[in-house]
This record gives structure tokens, C-alpha cells and sequence, in this order.
């Protein structure tokens, strides 16, 4: 009998694209076609903004198409206490996230997320199942940062590198530190169930050992894609002026100064265009989405707004430009939109930060401009174009992609690993499993 | 005129009896002549001409034939006919029958009853004054019940220094009590302050206190009266305020005393305000009990140690404490006892704690009781519910470092001799130290005894902070002691204001009994004090640290010469 693999997400991407979103459903469709282990794939839906398949009344477990094995769990939006990032109404542990633990009992749950969830989850699979390992992978700095997890100051819009009650007190005056330490604390208790954390970029595992997760219990392990066939280069006689933006639109990814750069380069490279394929513009809160489509709005000829995009027409996209830029003003995590773009044969131009700088290695696959500095941004830009050879030398140096059936196979060994390592420190559970017929 | 010779005379008045109820269950009886018969005999005695019992109406044998009349109409009849002193004899002959049923059930409207015979047996006197010009001028701004006798009074009154007034208060049952002269006085800036904006001089010591205690209960509110007599010779009357009884409220009255360091208060504190405070604490807390006690799991019931943990406001802290207790050994052996303090959250701490039970497994019990009762009766109550050789007195906001700590507080405190309280090394959030032991420190104006933490806000690993050591006290918030002990010494004392003093209070009597009180360095928790208290500042504090002062003065003394001045022991050598 197959074992079986409990993967849960903080959303679907059917409902509301994203990386993460759209890589953990990557991963359970490699994972289906696995003779050992059987998947299956909760995804968080709910009342938020985005689109919601109503629930059925006490069941906030739905099937999702007619895929036996993937489900929704539908939390309220006004239960979510967004601060201790827990569901206040327990029961949705204790009753119902319990009711499906004991019918699928999984011999490994693989966390992608908790968020609109809540950590309690973890919790609960150590009490009820103590043999099962848990797998959390990190996408972003959620659980260290109450600031949508990127560690990025509110007012200054400073980069962070740490968080203490106190930091965090000064970026939301609202919350006390008293408050935040004690955030900081239940989250970590939750979090002390995990048995392995997966780390997709080296930057991101070094700030969660900066915050306290011990070392042994954090590992590096890149998001694994279906690799697809290199599209062409544009024709070599061509300079190569065209940039892509790839990703969703918000003020964390750096649109705006890209912008401003091309206000710059629209005056000293006229020939240079950028086109945005960007997502969810719709999702961000009214002032910033106002903010993002002002400067769409007011962006010069130089610029092509070209909306949001399917996972699969990427390659297509790609096909049209030569660089694709990545000038998030957060640390990053493992960008996908630089896996994508190296699968393509597409050098990258990105912030000199955190997971992006570890990503693309400057001068070899791509280059680095100084965060948040539109004018750099534009010199960088200017440079690569006349630059005689550097696109072809950095495209020569773009590095294979970690493949997902290596990405499955190292995940398996990892599990059978944890479940070998767990085995027999089962006691009693207290929340006892019952035999379901 | 008629009436009057008629009086003279003995004539006139009503000769038959007439029966008027005097409250729900006592019935008042006037006759010149027979007796009638409604139940047994509580009181009777002899006003005039006219005789007077006070029945207990008996339902199977109604005052046959014999018309009831209101109380109202039975005293229009009457007092006509009656003199000043048979009025007052009348008076006197229903209270004395009546008093001790005062504080019974059907006080109220026994009040009530005796609040008519009041204003219609005594002499009518002209209202005072309201003009500020008026010489003698009298507020009496406070009336407070801090038990069903005895009431704290705060007023004032511009009455010029050398000619004072004489002041009563009568209760609405017309029990009478001499407020001016007699209570202290002292400057009220205040009324100084109003006076002088509308153009009048205040003489000094305007303000005056006093605590007093009636010779019978006094349930009703409403009716007070203060009677002034000016040294002219005139009289007034003039309606006194609401009672106060709500006890947050009343205590809220007598603090002022303390936040003022002016010696000619000190009569105020130690004669009126502290035994008042004393007679409401004990009245409030003698009026709290547990009335649910609910356990979440098996909760053991031999346990080594039982944790009592008060909730005040903030239910919420339980998440927080059993997600970090649940996965620690040694608290699933415990007996985990929350006492809920704030019994209108209780709807709510029950939605709370089952699920946060099934979710995390750790047993623990819920004592919910009958009203607030403060930081004290709400420990003392848990630990009467308590059946450990230990207690662990903890507060809803403190959190462990990490597992282990309740262990190895119980291998110290039994591994030291002769030891009374063991607090452990307490951290802020920010990682700085808020407990390491405490002293005592007279404020340097008062020269009242404070409690103060050593190194408080200095560093985790300062050198002096890492030395486990006796100490004159610790902390309530995490506090290891023999539940014997506990119990023998009778609990924390229950007169400290809020929540404050009453730790060091404790201690004072462990090292009385021959205990020393000691602090552990090497165990961490972190406190995130006075959580509980979000909007409420701890202004009792002054009036905790008099009342500390007034207790134990001398050994405090002696204690502290004998302890080494934290500034100047070698301790303080950081490295």
C-alpha cells in the first residue's frame, strides 16, 4: 500500500495564482505519479477577497474537480486572528481538521503553508499522530515577520534583518512588544512539532537560524519544476532590448522603481521596452493597488502592460524578451520567475539581495543592481546592452535547473528518513484515531 | 390652638388601635388602650398615652377585624397628636425593636419604614443653605458602606476654625452619627480652589475624613441626611449623597489619603482610612466564593504540585501558557488550577478552554468565582482548591524559557532548609531582568516602605543576577512555597489595594515564622508584567506601601540593616 503524503497550502492556484501556491500543486501532481507515496492535497479557501466556492454547512472540508484526493478547507477571513496567526474558533482543529486527520491518517504531512490556517494544525498532527514526521517548507518569513512575512520596516520601508519585540513594536505601534513576544512564542511552539524545515534558498534558512530554529532542523532544498524545452534566443543580429517582469504586482516586487528606470532609459536608450506580466493587482489593498496602476498608467510608450498570464504560457512570453528583471525590494526566497527564466535560456537582472543575489550569480547568469535604486537599475540595463557579448556569455553561464523528479526523489529519501526517525516514539495518542470503515 | 390644648389635655388622637405595616414582614401597632393581636411580640414600649408593639404577622392568625392601614396614613393620624418627646420615645422604641432585623432579608423596606418614621418624628429643619457665600457651608461629598455598619465619610465644610459646627449624619433608618467635631481635618485644595473662584475665603483645614461604624446595618442607599448646627445655634438640614457600595468604587474613595505626603493626614490613614479599607477588603472578600469548578481532562489529584494561576481580564494569556506548558512532563503531573477572577468573561473562558483542552491534552481545572475578589482572594481561593505538597503561585503572564523549570524549583526549594518563599530569575520580553529577588527601599519623602526588584531592566547575565541567594522577598508572580505553610500563615493577607504588597506581605510572614526567602538564578521565565492591568494604573501603590509601613515597620528595619545594601555589596561586581 502506497503511504501517504498530506500536503496543505495556503491556497490553490486555481483560486488566486502565485509561486508557492502554484509550485505546491507542482509537487503533488509529480508526487501522484509516485509508486510509493499517494498525495494528498489540501489548499486554504475561504471569504477573502479572492474568488470562494461556497462551503457546505459544517463541513469546511470540499472535493476539489474530480480529483479524489484534493480538498479545500474554507476558513472565515473574520476568524482568522492575522496577528497570532491562528483560527480563533479552535474547533476547526479539534473537530473538524481532527475528523480528517483520523480518516486519511497520513505517515508523512508536508506543510506549505499554515497561513489563514493557522499553526494549531502543526499542533495537532504531533498529538494526534505522533509517528507521522512533519515537513514545513518556508516560502517567506511569515512566522519571524508580522509585515506579510518580508521583513521589510513599515515607514522606511527599511530592509530588516532581525526582529525583536521591540523592532517589531516600532514598525506597528499598535501591537506592544509584549504582544509580539508573545507571537513569537506560540508561534515557536507550534513550530517545535516540525521535524524538518525545507529552505529553498541558503539566505532565508540563515534567518530562521538567526531566529532561534535550530540548525539540524533546517535544510536546503530548492522548489524542484518540471523542466520544458529551451525556447530560442531572439535572432543574434538583434540588440538585446527587451526586459520582462514576471510576477504579481505588489509594492514588494520592486514595479516601481522599474518604472522610474524606465522613465530614465526611455531619454538615454530609447529602444529599450519593458513588458509587465503581472497578477493580482486586483487583490492589494485600494491605496496600493491605486498607487501601481497611477504608475502603469503613467508610464511612458517605452512599456507594455500585458496583464496577468496562465503558468503555461510563461515559455511563450519569455520567448519575447532577452533579460528578465527581478527588482523586488524584499529579501526573496527562491524567486521562481529566475528558475523560469534560466529554464528559457534567459539571463536575469535583479536586486543585489538576499535570495535573489544567491540565485544569480553576477557577471555569470545575470547581474545585480543596488535594491530600491531605479537609477542604478537604468545604468545596469544600459551597461548590458553595450556590453559587446555579455548577453551570450550570460546565457552560457545560466546553470541547470533543479529538476522536479530530482526534487521528488531527494523529498521521498527525506521522508523515508523522518518516518524511520519517528517510528516508536509514538505513545497513546491522546486524541485518539479512530478506525474509520 | 384646639390641638394643642387638646394634647394638653390628653385629649384627642385615635384611641382604637390602627396596624400599619412597617416592612415586608413587621407590623407596627399604635393603641391607646387594647392590645391587637397580629403575631408575636417583637418589641413594645410606651410613647405617651399611646402604646406601641412591633408584631411579626403571622399568616394563619390575621389581625382579625382589625383594619390595616398605610404607614403613611397611620402617621397622619398620630403624630398630631403626639409632643416632640413622644415622638422621639416612639422613635427610639421601633429602632431598638427592630435593629438586628435590619441586615435580614426585607431590610430594604424595612428602611424604607423606618426612613418615614424618620422624617415624621423628628423635627423638620430648614434646608442648608446652597449658597457658597453662606458661613457654614457643609459638603459631605463621600459615603461609602465598606461593610453593613460601617461606612467611610469624606466632606468638608467652611465652618471658621475656632467656632466649629457641630455636623451629624443620619441614616435613612435615622441612626445618628457625629461626623464634625470629632474628625480629623486637613486642606482640601480643591474646594479652596472653587470657593476662592466664587469669591470666597475657605478657612484651613476645610476637609475632614472619617470611618464610622453604626450600631445596626444600614442597606439602603437613598435618604441620608446631615444635620449641621452652627455655633450661632441655627440648624440645618441638608440631603447627603448616594451610598457608595460597589467595593472598586468605595476604595477608589479612600486612596487619596495615601498619594498626599502631608503629616496631617497621617490621622486620616491610620485611624479612618485603613480600618475602613480594612472592613471593605475583608467584607468584599468574605463575599467572594467559587461557585463552578470545572475540570478540562484528569486532573491529578495527588499531584506534588499544584500551580494556581488568578485570570484577571486578559482569559486570552491561556492559549499562551498551555502552548508552551502541554509538551513539559513535569506540568501534566501537576495540578494546574486557573481561578477565573473576572466572572463575567466566564461564558467566554469556557468556549475557550475545551477546545484549547482538546487540542493540546493538558488537564487543568477552571475555578470560577462568585465575583472579582482581587489578586489575594482569588490565590487564596485556588489554593483551597489546591491538593499538592507545593504550591507554585504564578501569574497568567508569565511563560517559561523552556521545560524543566517547575522540576528543578521543587529539587531547590527541597534541597534548602528552612526556606519560605523561592522565586526564579523573571525576564521582560526584551530578555532584561524583572525579577531577581526583592527588597525593601523606603521612599525617600514618605519614608514609607516600597518594594523594589533587584537589577530590574539590567541585563540576563549580570554577574550579581546569576547568584542564587536568600533575599528579603520575591515576587507573587512565580512563587514556590510549602502549601502548609501557605495555609498556616493564613494565605496572602487580603487589605493590600489591587494587587500589590500582598507577595511581600507574605514573605515578611514566612521570615517571621523563621523561613528565608529565597531567589533562584539559574531558572528563566519571562513576565510580561502587569499585562492584566492594560488600562488601570496602579495607583493604589502608595496606599499598599503605607499599609506595609504601618504593619511591619520595625522588622522591615531590621531586616534591611541585616541584609547587604544591594549598592554596596560585592555582588554588584559585574563580571
Amino acid at each position: 500500500m502506497r503511504r501517504k503524503v498530506l500536503y496543505v497550502a495556503h491556497n490553490h492556484p486555481i483560486v488566486r495564482p502565485g509561486g508557492a501556491e502554484a509550485y505546491a500543486l507542482e509537487l503533488y501532481e509529480a508526487m501522484r505519479a509516485d509508486a510509493e507515496f499517494e498525495p494528498v492535497f489540501v489548499a486554504r479557501v475561504g471569504s477573502s477577497p479572492s474568488v470562494e466556492p461556497s462551503a457546505h454547512a459544517g463541513a469546511p472540508f470540499t472535493v476539489i474537480g474530480r480529483d479524489p484526493n484534493q480538498y479545500f478547507i474554507q476558513t472565515d477571513w473574520d476568524g482568522i486572528d492575522f496577528f497570532l496567526e491562528t483560527y480563533r474558533d479552535k474547533r476547526l482543529y479539534t473537530t473538524y481538521i481532527a475528523d480528517f486527520l483520523n480518516t486519511y491518517k497520513p505517515d508523512v504531512v508536508h506543510f506549505q503553508h499554515t497561513h489563514f490556517i493557522g499553526y494549531d494544525f502543526v499542533t495537532l498532527v504531533r498529538r494526534m499522530l505522533p509517528e507521522t514526521p512533519i515537513v514545513y517548507t518556508l516560502h517567506e518569513y511569515l512566522p519571524i515577520c508580522h509585515r506579510d512575512g518580508q521583513m521589510v520596516r513599515t515607514g522606511s520601508e527599511a530592509l530588516c534583518t532581525e526582529a525583536s519585540p521591540r523592532r517589531c513594536n516600532e514598525c506597528f505601534p499598535e501591537w506592544t512588544p509584549q504582544w509580539f513576544f508573545l507571537r513569537e512564542r506560540l508561534i515557536k511552539a507550534h513550530l517545535s512539532n516540525v521535524d524538518l524545515f525545507l529552505c529553498p534558498s541558503n539566505y532565508l534558512l540563515e534567518r530562521y537560524v538567526d531566529w532561534g530554529i535550530p540548525r539540524e532542523k533546517l535544510q536546503f532544498e530548492d522548489y524542484g519544476r518540471f523542466t520544458q524545452t529551451a525556447i530560442e534566443p531572439q535572432p543574434a543580429e538583434r540588440r538585446r532590448t527587451r526586459l520582462g517582469f514576471f510576477g504579481q504586482l505588489n509594492p514588494y516586487k520592486g514595479v516601481e522603481s522599474l518604472l522610474d528606470a524606465m522613465r530614465i532609459l526611455a531619454v538615454e536608450e530609447p529602444d529599450v521596452h519593458l513588458y509587465i506580466h503581472g497578477a493580482n493587482v486586483e487583490l492589494l489593498p485600494s491605496t496600493e493597488r491605486e498607487r501601481i496602476i497611477a504608475a502603469l498608467d503613467a508610464a511612458g510608450n517605452n512599456v507594455t502592460y500585458a496583464g496577468a498570464y496562465a503558468p503555461g504560457q510563461v515559455a511563450r512570453l519569455m520567448a519575447d524578451v532577452d533579460w528578465v528583471v527581478v527588482p523586488s525590494r524584499w529579501w526573496e526566497n527562491s524567486p521562481l520567475v529566475i528558475q523560469e527564466a534560466f529554464m528559457h535560456g534567459r539571463p536575469v537582472i535583479c536586486s543585489d539581495i538576499g535570495g535573489m543575489a544567491e540565485k544569480v550569480t553576477h557577471g555569470v547568469n545575470g547581474l545585480h543592481f543596488q535594491v530600491s535604486n531605479a537609477a542604478a537599475l537604468a545604468a545596469t540595463v544600459r551597461s548590458a546592452l553595450n556590453t559587446p557579448g555579455l548577453w551570450e556569455r550570460l546565457a552560457a553561464g545560466i546553470p541547470t535547473i533543479y529538476g522536479m523528479d530530482e526534487h521528488v526523489s531527494n523529498l521521498k529519501r527525506t521522508y523515508d528518513h523522518l518516518i524511520q526517525q519517528r517510528a516508536g516514539t509514538g505513545h497513546e495518542p491522546a486524541l485518539a484515531a479512530r478506525t474509520v470503515a | 390652638m384646639i390641638a394643642a390644648i387638646r394634647r394638653l389635655l390628653g385629649r384627642g388622637g385615635p384611641r382604637g388601635p390602627i396596624v400599619a405595616p412597617l416592612s415586608d414582614f413587621l407590623m407596627l401597632v399604635v393603641s391607646r388602650r387594647r392590645r391587637v393581636d397580629v403575631g408575636p411580640v417583637q418589641g413594645s414600649g410606651r410613647a405617651g398615652r399611646y402604646r406601641v408593639w412591633i408584631q411579626r404577622p403571622d399568616a394563619e392568625r390575621p389581625a382579625a377585624g382589625v383594619p390595616v392601614s398605610k404607614l403613611e396614613d397611620l402617621l397622619d393620624e398620630l403624630v398630631p397628636h403626639l409632643s416632640q418627646g413622644d415622638r422621639e420615645r416612639m422613635f427610639e422604641i421601633v429602632f431598638e425593636s427592630v435593629k438586628s432585623n435590619l441586615g435580614e432579608p426585607g431590610g430594604s423596606s424595612l428602611s424604607h419604614g423606618m426612613r418615614l418614621l424618620r422624617d415624621r418624628l423628628h423635627e423638620d429643619l430648614p434646608e442648608l443653605p446652597a449658597e457658597p457665600s453662606e458661613p457654614h457651608l457643609m459638603v459631605l461629598d463621600v459615603l461609602a458602606a465598606v461593610g453593613g455598619r460601617a461606612f467611610w465619610a469624606f466632606g468638608w465644610a467652611s465652618d471658621p476654625e475656632g467656632s466649629p459646627s457641630r455636623v451629624e449624619a443620619v441614616s435613612p433608618e435615622g441612626q445618628r452619627t457625629e461626623l464634625l467635631p470629632g474628625a480629623p481635618r486637613f486642606d482640601r485644595e480643591d474646594v479652596t480652589q472653587s470657593l476662592a473662584a466664587a469669591g470666597v475665603a475657605s478657612p484651613r483645614r476645610n476637609g475632614f475624613a472619617k470611618y464610622f461604624e453604626l450600631e445596626a446595618t444600614s442597606p439602603a442607599s437613598e435618604g441620608w441626611v446631615t444635620e449641621l448646627r452652627a455655633p450661632s445655634g441655627a440648624t440645618f438640614r441638608t440631603a447627603g449623597p448616594t451610598v457608595k457600595r460597589d467595593p472598586q468604587q468605595v476604595r477608589e474613595t479612600m486612596l487619596w489619603p495615601f498619594t498626599v505626603d502631608r503629616a496631617e493626614l497621617e490621622p486620616v490613614r491610620r485611624d479612618h482610612a485603613f480600618p475602613a479599607l480594612l472592613q471593605l477588603q475583608e467584607h468584599a472578600a468574605g463575599q467572594v466564593e467559587v461557585v463552578a469548578a470545572v475540570d478540562y481532562g484528569t486532573v491529578p489529584d495527588t499531584p506534588d504540585v499544584s500551580i494556581v494561576i488568578p485570570l484577571y481580564r486578559r482569559i486570552d494569556l491561556i492559549e499562551h501558557q498551555i502552548a508552551q506548558f502541554w509538551q513539559d512532563p513535569e506540568l501534566g503531573q501537576a495540578e494546574l488550577i486557573y481561578v477565573l477572577d473576572s466572572p463575567e468573561l466566564a461564558e467566554q473562558l469556557s468556549h475557550l478552554a475545551g477546545p484549547l483542552h482538546e487540542l493540546y491534552g493538558l488537564p487543568f481545572r477552571i475555578l470560577t468565582l462568585s465575583r472579582n475578589g482581587g489578586y489575594a482572594v482569588a490565590n487564596n481561593l485556588g489554593v483551597a482548591h489546591a491538593h499538592g505538597r507545593l504550591l507554585l503561585l504564578l501569574n497568567s503572564d508569565v511563560l517559561p524559557a523552556r521545560a524543566g523549570w517547575l522540576g528543578r524549583m521543587r529539587a531547590f526549594y527541597d534541597a534548602t532548609p528552612e526556606i519560605g518563599a523561592l522565586g526564579p530569575k523573571l525576564l521582560f520580553e526584551d530578555e532584561s531582568i524583572q525579577h531577581a529577588g526583592m527588597y525593601f527601599k523606603r521612599d525617600p519623602s514618605t519614608r514609607w516602605w516600597e518594594n523594589q526588584h533587584y537589577f530590574k531592566g539590567f541585563t540576563r547575565s549580570l554577574a550579581p543576577a546569576n547568584v542564587s541567594r536568600s533575599v528579603p522577598a520575591t515576587t507573587g508572580a512565580c512563587l514556590m512555597v510549602e502549601r502548609a505553610l501557605f495555609e498556616g500563615l493564613g494565605g496572602f493577607s487580603t487589605v493590600y489595594v489591587q494587587g500589590g504588597y500582598e507577595d511581600s506581605d507574605f514573605c515578611l510572614r514566612l521570615i517571621e515564622a523563621g523561613r528565608r526567602n529565597w531567589y533562584v538564578a539559574d531558572i528563566e521565565l519571562y513576565h510580561l508584567e502587569a499585562q492584566s492591568f492594560f488600562i488601570e494604573t496602579r495607583h493604589a501603590n502608595p496606599c499598599n506601601a503605607w499599609i506595609q509601613t504601618h504593619l511591619w515597620n520595625e522588622q522591615i528595619e531590621a531586616l534591611m540593616q541585616a541584609q547587604p545594601d544591594p549598592a554596596n555589596t560585592p555582588l554588584l561586581a559585574v563580571g
